[in-house]
């Protein structure tokens, strides 16, 4: 508690340092309003907000919850977005904001420019990073405050119009039939038209009689003008190119500075790194950016999110920081092999690890799973996303042995009509313990998985679906299912009719 | 057993007298008394004594809603709740709900005594009460109703409304 007091109050940066707190009535102290706003979640933002602007001591509290988790706020407007951005690069130190300027020839805009300062170094209470957003709200933030904002079709008409462009120029003049190129208003910058030069053709041609010079006479206008038009999109779209390029050189330098700003200053212990791999070349894997003084960033972070595709080197790079809490790790696939064995080494390290969430197809989370297998029995929840369930996914997991709860979150089981989990002893004790923990099946699995085998072992699961009661069912399965719920179903009254039909028919 | 159980309901026989800001005094119940982790590490540490225990901090009309509170939940098992446990502000049940009805005056009160009381339950529940109270209304709602000066120069309330401009939906 003192440390993070003491943290945040070094998170005040400027006009809120020198003057004396609030002169209310009764003054609650810091850690009295820190009880109160621990009542609020991520999503009461609104109402931290409002407690942000009652008085100057209330402020210094509840800055530091409004801004623990701005990038787990989904579907935040434009505006918000930029306005997020603007805080941040604001309360940026002198020197990242110099740099920004004159290494990466950014405009930062007048209120957020070397002489500003933030009311707060917002970055110091960060604790749930989610690296795409950010992203996406610096590319907004580009978009909407700091540098031209210029569509195609402006930009072709600016180019048309801007004298540098000496080899549109040099087109025009060594053009023998001096074709001139109308620089003006939109509609004035266009090229000769056709039908006007047909116009003046026809009357010599009408003159000479002769279809042929005409024929030629068009042809190789249009010839002319045709390299004429492919020269001017050439062009642009070469200046659109290098544009493009120079907006996500500094679109990724403003990324990556807020990043450096962030992992040095901050207390993130939910890391949500996902494809932020895609976004930077090769040569710039932002977490390896993070140096060997800066290791510690990993040591508080507990929640690990990694995308699809996360390159072998992440994992590895990851590994190499010493990350000894992590107790919530979620993986997508696909991912190669090899990357599978980086996770599986870094997992290996993580005696703290208690939830995994994997998503991905069935083939590839089996994979995942056999590389984690040492791990699993440590786990107390897995998650499974948009998986394909497999009958030996369900047997790995049944047989974990601290395994409390399983979500199947919009998982699907096409291989089913080929399924048998009736016919398999060994599925069926595997699904019992599945059933025997808590387990958040998605509709379509519980028709498909449950109403062939779980309902005969699972009282609990009888009673909600009663009425779909019935099935055939192998004889050994019976047996079984007599001798693992008999002492359930006979306990509960509510299930003696389904009790008859099932076990003693 | 046997001995564990006396030795209980003597503990419960026992009384501690408790002295107010005013100079009141209060006996209450050793294990109602003991609720306030400050009051039982203060026995633990002096041992048998007679003596009034003095509280500078706490009048005696909130002393006596903190005795209120403590006697209510007598046998109940203060669980100190791990931070890692994300609280709710909407479990609060029927009796804690009416004991604070109260004006915000008593309600600030009652927070600081049970802060510099020890007594996490009942500071749980004042400031869910508070935070209960805070949602949904407007910074000037806010100060209305818990008697809060607005103590921002314009400059800093500008800059501030500017730098938090993102938590507002237009």
């Amino acid at each position: 508690m003192i440390s993070s007091l003491h943290s945040r109050s070094s998170a005040i940066t400027s006009i809120f340092k020198e003057t004396q707190l609030s002169n209310a009535a009764i003054s609650l102290p810091t850690e009295c309003l820190t009880q109160i706003f621990e009542n609020f979640d991520v999503c009461d933002y609104a109402d931290l907000h409002a407690a942000l602007l009652v008085s100057r001591s209330w402020c210094k509290v509840a800055v530091a919850y409004l801004w623990q988790a701005p990038f787990a706020l989904e579907n935040l407007s434009m505006r918000r977005q930029e306005s997020l951005i603007s805080a941040y690069i604001k309360s940026l130190s002198i020197d990242a904001k110099q740099q920004l300027i004159t290494e990466y020839d950014l405009k930062l805009p007048n209120p957020l420019g070397i002489e500003a300062t933030a009311a707060f170094n917002y970055a110091l209470f960060l604790k749930d990073l989610d690296m795409e957003r950010l992203f996406k709200s610096v590319v907004t933030w580009w978009e909407e405050s700091s540098c031209e904002k210029i569509g195609y079709k402006q930009t072709h008409v600016k180019f048309l119009r801007d004298p540098v462009n000496q080899s549109y120029t040099s087109i025009i003049n060594d053009n023998d039939d001096n074709y001139s190129l109308n620089s003006g208003d939109d509609e004035n910058t266009k090229i000769p038209d056709k039908d006007d030069t047909n116009k003046h053709d026809l009357n010599n041609t009408l003159a000479d009689n002769t279809d042929q010079n005409q024929q030629k006479s068009s042809a190789e206008f249009e010839d002319k003008t045709g390299k004429f038009q492919d020269n001017i999109f050439q062009e642009t779209r070469e200046r659109e190119r290098i544009r493009q390029e120079l907006k996500m050189r500094q679109i990724q330098m403003t990324m990556m500075t807020l990043w450096r700003h962030f992992y040095r200053s901050s207390k993130v212990h939910t890391f949500r790194y996902n494809t932020a791999h895609t976004l930077f070349p090769d040569n710039m894997n932002l977490i390896s950016t993070i140096s060997h003084i800066d290791s510690r960033f990993f040591s508080r972070v507990q929640t690990l999110e990694m995308g699809e595709r996360t390159p072998e080197r992440t994992f590895e790079l990851i590994s190499s920081h010493n990350c000894p809490v992590i107790h919530s790790l979620s993986v997508k696939y696909p991912v190669t092999d090899q990357a599978i064995t980086a996770l599986a080494r870094l997992v290996t390290m993580q005696e703290s690890l208690e939830y995994l969430c994997l998503h991905g197809s069935g083939g590839g989370i089996r994979k995942i799973v056999d590389a984690l297998q040492y791990q699993l029995s440590s786990l107390k929840c897995v998650n499974l996303y948009k998986t394909h369930i497999t009958q030996s996914l369900l047997i790995t997991l049944g047989n974990a042995p601290n395994l409390s709860l399983v979500i199947f979150d919009k998982c699907r089981a096409c291989f089913l009509p080929d399924w048998r989990p009736a016919r398999d002893i060994t599925t069926w004790r595997a699904l019992e313990k599945l059933v025997a923990i808590e387990t958040d099946f998605p509709e379509e699995v519980l028709q498909n998985i449950i109403a062939s085998a779980v309902r005969t072992l699972c009282g609990l699961w009888v009673r909600k679906h009663d009425n779909r009661f019935g099935g055939e069912f192998n004889r050994e399965i019976l047996e079984y299912a007599k001798k693992r719920c008999i002492n359930e179903l006979i306990s509960d009254p509510d299930l003696q009719p389904q009790l008859q039909r099932l076990v003693f028919e | 057993m046997a001995t564990g159980s006396t030795s209980t309901n003597i503990s419960e026989l026992k009384k501690i007298k408790l002295t107010s800001s005013e100079g009141t005094e209060f006996v209450v119940d050793k294990d109602v008394g003991e609720k306030s982790i400050l009051l039982k590490n203060m026995l633990e540490d002096v041992g048998e004594n007679d003596m009034a225990i003095p509280l500078p901090n706490v009048t005696g009309p909130i002393l006596t809603k903190v005795i209120e509170y403590c006697t209510h939940h007598r046998d109940d098992f203060f669980i100190s709740q791990d931070d890692d446990n994300k609280k709710t502000s909407d479990d609060i049940d029927e009796w804690d709900s009416e004991f604070c009805k109260v004006d915000q005056g008593t309600l600030f009160e009652l927070i600081l005594a049970a802060n510099y009381l020890d007594i996490k339950p009942l500071l749980d529940l004042t400031c869910k009460t508070v935070a209960n109270m805070i949602k949904g209304k407007s910074p000037e709602e806010i100060r209305k109703t818990f008697n809060i000066a607005n103590d921002f120069t314009p400059e800093e309330e500008i800059q501030v409304k500017r730098e938090n401009e993102w938590c507002e939906e237009r």
